[in-house]
């Protein structure tokens, strides 16, 4: 699998460009409404039906609720337990956004998880290492196997860096930087407003980027500061 | 490494900056941050690095299907399947149709106000209802014609100011009030030029007082019976500022509404001052040639110029309410709650800011419904 083929996946560069594409985009216009007819169909007793949507969001929630736990297992399951909770749930859904609505589901799943772990307090997760099985699967064979390696190895950087991050934190620079939601969207995703929205991002990245620092040896030399 | 001294620059506007969310101001005050200090340009250009990388992350490949199977759901399955199939079961049942018709027509209903921006739908709702509760709670407008009774718990004529604006406002609506009642052309030119002796200045604050006074004659015209502005003080008003003594009622006195408080006084006075008909004339008389004799003393509004002829046009109101005032030694009840002009002016202004604020949060929200050609934003 290429790397490259990630990118068309949903996670564009630009939240600006997304935004514009949508607009305009008659394929996502149809699909929105094949997207109310799934709905109404499942609320009928078509299980068929909210399956079409769970194939098409699984992606999506999977990856936000691995980044949130840092674990295959929990993840699994909390994404499992999101779909039976949103079908259970479905009455609710006023229209709107459905993907926003269903990813709402998911983190507030994730962040149960994550609450019952800490209870037990069986895993840290500064401890958990990136699952390797995932990262080798992501070839892309313009690279040379050095340049693979040093690739896993800044991701894996990048993924302990999110990992040390607080839920509130990871949650909003996942949702907006992994997955490119806007603002308002994760404003409605996890339940505050822009403005705090707007702060996670920001103090998100900056810990990152101050966890990237720590660990420069692996970045570009952009990333090392002026007074090394 | 330091960071310069444009503290106000901080990590959350470069992230805003980064993701095009600034204003042109902002945008511009980062830029010429940026060029002037090397180490702020280091912050944003790594900032901007780690977004990237972070966006480049792979995605995570799926473990397995989250595809749901009939036994994790099959309590909500099978009464979803129920209920949907409870009309084919009875496919003859003629009034299911109407109440088929109905529940369209309530979830169609329901839908309609429950899609959208739900905040937008509340605050539009909360706005209409302080609208209502506005409108039902604010005073009527207030009633000009309405004789001014004195606030003050003083007598009138007590005190040097009382006898410069108090009186006056007070005998001159007492004696607007025929006028009013006897709304007839005035013959402006003569009331334009007759003007009071008294300054300019307190012209306004007569109109403002008489008009707060106005409004509470309508509550207290049976106490005004009995309470008495000292008749010397008013006849000494009456001679040195008739006009604007007479002008400042006039000036919130509409024309026809002056029966009320006429009617009022009449009935108050009725009783007991058989007598007191000769006397408004007598105080318009002796007023007249007072006005007349300020006429070209200071100018006066053209307001004022249709209540002097007013005044003169009725005179025989003004002696029973002017030995009223005088038999008045109790002071008059304060003035009611009923608003001025400005009061009533200053409710309409709220309802119409609440009108204005329900609708447009109403368009918002109506805006924000999903329409059937696009519903927001979705990522493919």
């Amino acid at each position: 699998m290429r790397v490259c083929q990630f990118r068309h996946f949903g996670f564009p560069h630009s939240i600006r460009s997304m935004a514009e594409i949508v607009k305009s985009d008659p394929e996502i216009i149809q699909a929105t409404m094949d997207q109310d007819q799934l709905i109404e169909r499942s609320l009928r007793g078509d299980l068929d039906a909210f399956n079409h949507l769970i194939l098409k969001y699984q992606n999506l929630a999977y990856s936000v609720a691995y980044r949130l736990l840092s674990d295959t297992e929990a993840a699994a399951d909390a994404v499992q337990d999101s779909f039976i909770k949103a079908y259970r749930a479905l009455e609710s859904f006023r229209g709107g956004n459905f993907k926003s609505w269903l990813m709402r589901i998911v983190t507030n799943t994730c962040y149960d998880a994550l609450r019952v772990r800490k209870r037990r307090r069986t895993d840290s997760l500064d401890d958990l290492p990136v699952e390797e099985e995932f990262v080798t699967q992501l070839i892309d064979s313009r690279e040379s196997p050095d340049q693979f390696v040093e690739r896993q190895e800044l991701n894996g950087l990048i993924e302990d860096a999110i990992c040390s991050l607080p839920e509130d934190q990871r949650t909003a620079i996942v949702l907006c930087d992994v997955h490119g939601y806007a603002y308002d969207e994760i404003a409605e995703i996890t339940g505050v407003a822009m403005g705090t929205v707007k702060s996670r991002i920001s103090r998100a990245r900056g810990r990152v980027r101050g966890y990237l620092v720590q660990h420069s040896e692996l970045l570009p030399a952009a990333f090392r500061p002026n007074s090394e | 490494m330091n960071r310069s001294s444009y503290t106000p620059i901080d990590d959350e506007l470069l992230s805003a900056y980064i993701d095009g969310l600034v204003t042109d101001e902002e945008k511009a005050r980062v830029e010429a941050a940026v060029a002037a200090d090397p180490a702020l340009a280091w912050e944003l250009d790594t900032l901007r690095r780690t977004v990237e990388l972070v966006r480049d992350l792979p995605a995570i490949p799926l473990p397995r299907s989250f595809a749901l199977r009939e036994e994790q759901v099959a309590d909500v399955l099978a009464r979803r399947r129920a209920h949907s199939a409870a009309p084919a079961v009875r496919p003859t049942r003629q009034a299911s149709q109407p109440t088929g018709a109905r529940d369209g027509l309530w979830q169609a209903m329901l839908n309609f106000f429950n899609s959208g921006n739900l905040v937008l739908r509340n605050a539009a709702a909360v706005a209409a209802l302080f609208l209502v509760i506005v409108a039902a709670v604010a005073p009527s407008a207030p009633l000009a014609t309405q004789t001014a009774v004195r606030p003050e718990t003083e007598p009138i004529g007590t005190t040097p100011e009382a006898q410069a604006l108090g009186e006056e406002p007070t005998v001159a609506a007492l004696e607007a009030a025929p006028a009013a009642a006897a709304p007839q052309p005035a013959p402006v030119t003569e009331a334009a030029v007759a003007s009071p002796p008294a300054p300019a200045e307190e012209a306004p604050a007569a109109v403002e007082r008489s008009a707060v006074m106005r409004s509470a004659a309508a509550d207290s015209t049976a106490a005004f019976a009995a309470k008495a502005p000292v008749t010397g003080e008013v006849e000494s008003s009456i001679d040195t500022g008739p006009v604007s003594m007479l002008a400042v009622p006039a000036v919130v006195s509409p024309v026809g509404e002056a029966p009320a408080p006429l009617t009022g006084l009449d009935a108050a006075s009725g009783a007991g001052e058989p007598e007191g008909a000769a006397e408004p004339s007598t105080a318009v008389e002796t007023g007249a040639p007072s006005v007349e004799s300020a006429a070209t003393a200071a100018p006066v509004s053209d307001e004022s110029a249709t209540p002097v002829a007013e005044i003169a046009s009725a005179p025989d109101v003004a002696p029973v309410q002017k030995e009223e005032i005088v038999a008045a030694e109790t002071p008059v009840a304060p003035a009611p709650q009923a608003l001025s002009a400005s009061g009533w002016s200053i409710w309409r202004l709220i309802q119409a800011a609440l009108g204005v604020l329900a609708l447009l949060l109403a368009f918002l929200w109506l805006r924000s419904r999903p329409s059937a050609s696009a519903s927001g934003r979705t990522r493919a």
